[in-house]
C-alpha cells in the first residue's frame, strides 16, 4: 500500500479521526505523535482491509484445491481448450503444469481478470488471485509518512 | 598548570549560532578553531524538528577538518562533505526528548587539526524545517 493509498484509507475511516495528526496542526513531539500514529495503525489493522500481494507460484493442484475438484477441473478443461488458439493461455498452462504460474505478478493477475466470462467467473478469478494476497500489517512509521509526508 | 574546561561557540549559519535547515542539502557551519593547548574536544549537537515529526525525519551530522591550505592557494581547505567524518544521526521521530528535540554529545575529536566545520543535512527539511545548534568543549592546559 502506497503512502497516498494509506492516507486516503485513514481519512475515510471514522475511527481514525481522533488520532490523526497532520502537518497543519500545532507541532507535537515525536514521543507524543508516535502514540497517535500507532493508534491509527491499530484501527487500520483491525479493519483487515490492508492487503499486500506477494509472489505466489501455483500449479494445477492449487487450482483444484482452491476452486474444488469439480469446479477446478472444469476451469482447467476450459483453459486447455482455449490454449489451442490463445497463445498466452498456452504458455500460462505450461507454467501451471510446472507449478510456476505466479499469481502475484501484475501481468498474471491482469490476464486472470481478462479471462473472466470466458474461462473464469468473477468469483473464481477472485479466489485464484487471493492466493497471492495476505494481510498487510501497517506500522506507526507508515502512518506517520502517510499523514505527514513526504509522499514522493 | 591547572587543566581547565573551555567552551568553543559554533555558528551554524554565517555569524549565527542557530540555523534553520529548510531543504535536503548539506549546510555548513562557520569554521571554528581549536587552539594550541586545547585537547579532548567534545561536541554537543542539537536538532529541533519544527513540525510534527514523521518516520524518516533524520538529521545527519558530519565533521569537516582542515589542516590549512593543501592546494597552495590562499585560504584553508576543508574535507569535502562526502569525505567528512560521520558524527551522529538524529532521529526526531523515534529518539526525541519528548519535546521534539534530539541532543547528543560526540567525541573525543582530535585537537590536531586547527580548524573544523560542521556539516548537517535534514533529509525531510523541505517538508518540516529543523533548527540546529552545536557547541564544543575542550580541555586546556598541560598535565605536569
Amino acid at each position: 500500500m502506497t503512502p497516498r493509498d494509506l492516507q486516503t484509507l485513514i481519512h475515510s475511516t471514522a475511527d481514525c479521526a481522533d488520532h490523526i495528526h497532520i502537518n497543519e496542526m500545532p507541532a507535537i513531539s515525536g514521543y507524543e505523535v508516535r502514540a497517535k500514529d500507532q493508534a491509527v495503525a491499530d484501527v487500520i489493522n483491525g479493519l483487515g482491509v490492508a492487503v499486500q500481494i506477494t509472489s505466489r507460484p501455483i500449479g494445477l493442484g492449487t487450482v483444484l484445491d482452491a476452486l474444488g475438484p469439480t469446479e477446478g477441473a472444469a476451469v482447467l478443461d476450459t483453459l486447455y481448450a482455449m490454449a489451442t488458439t490463445v497463445r498466452p493461455v498456452y504458455y500460462a498452462l505450461k507454467l501451471l503444469e510446472q507449478g510456476g504460474l505466479d499469481v502475484g505478478m501484475t501481468s498474471t493477475r491482469a490476464q486472470i481478470d481478462a479471462l473472466v466470462g470466458s474461462a473464469f467467473t468473477a468469483e473464481q478469478a477472485a479466489v485464484i488471485k487471493t492466493l497471492a494476497e495476505s494481510p498487510e500489517i501497517i506500522t506507526a512509521a507508515q502512518v506517520s509518512v502517510a499523514l505527514r509526508g513526504p509522499w514522493e | 598548570m591547572a587543566v581547565t574546561r573551555s567552551e568553543i561557540s559554533i555558528n551554524m549559519a554565517s555569524g549565527t549560532a542557530e540555523r534553520t535547515v529548510s531543504d535536503a542539502n548539506w549546510a555548513l557551519s562557520d569554521a571554528f578553531a581549536v587552539a594550541a593547548g586545547d585537547w579532548d574536544v567534545h561536541l554537543m549537537l542539537w536538532s529541533d524538528n519544527q513540525g510534527t515529526p514523521a518516520s524518516g525525519d533524520t538529521v545527519e551530522w558530519r565533521l569537516l577538518a582542515s589542516l590549512g591550505s593543501v592546494d597552495g592557494s590562499a585560504g584553508d581547505d576543508y574535507v569535502n562533505v562526502d569525505n567528512g567524518m560521520f558524527l551522529d544521526l538524529h532521529d526526531t521521530y523515534n529518539n526525541d526528548d519528548g519535546n521534539g528535540v534530539v541532543f547528543s554529545v560526540v567525541g573525543p575529536i582530535s585537537a590536531t587539526p586547527e580548524y573544523y566545520k560542521l556539516a548537517v543535512k535534514a533529509v525531510n527539511g523541505a517538508t518540516r524545517n529543523v533548527k540546529v545548534r552545536a557547541m564544543a568543549q575542550v580541555l586546556q592546559g598541560a598535565i605536569s
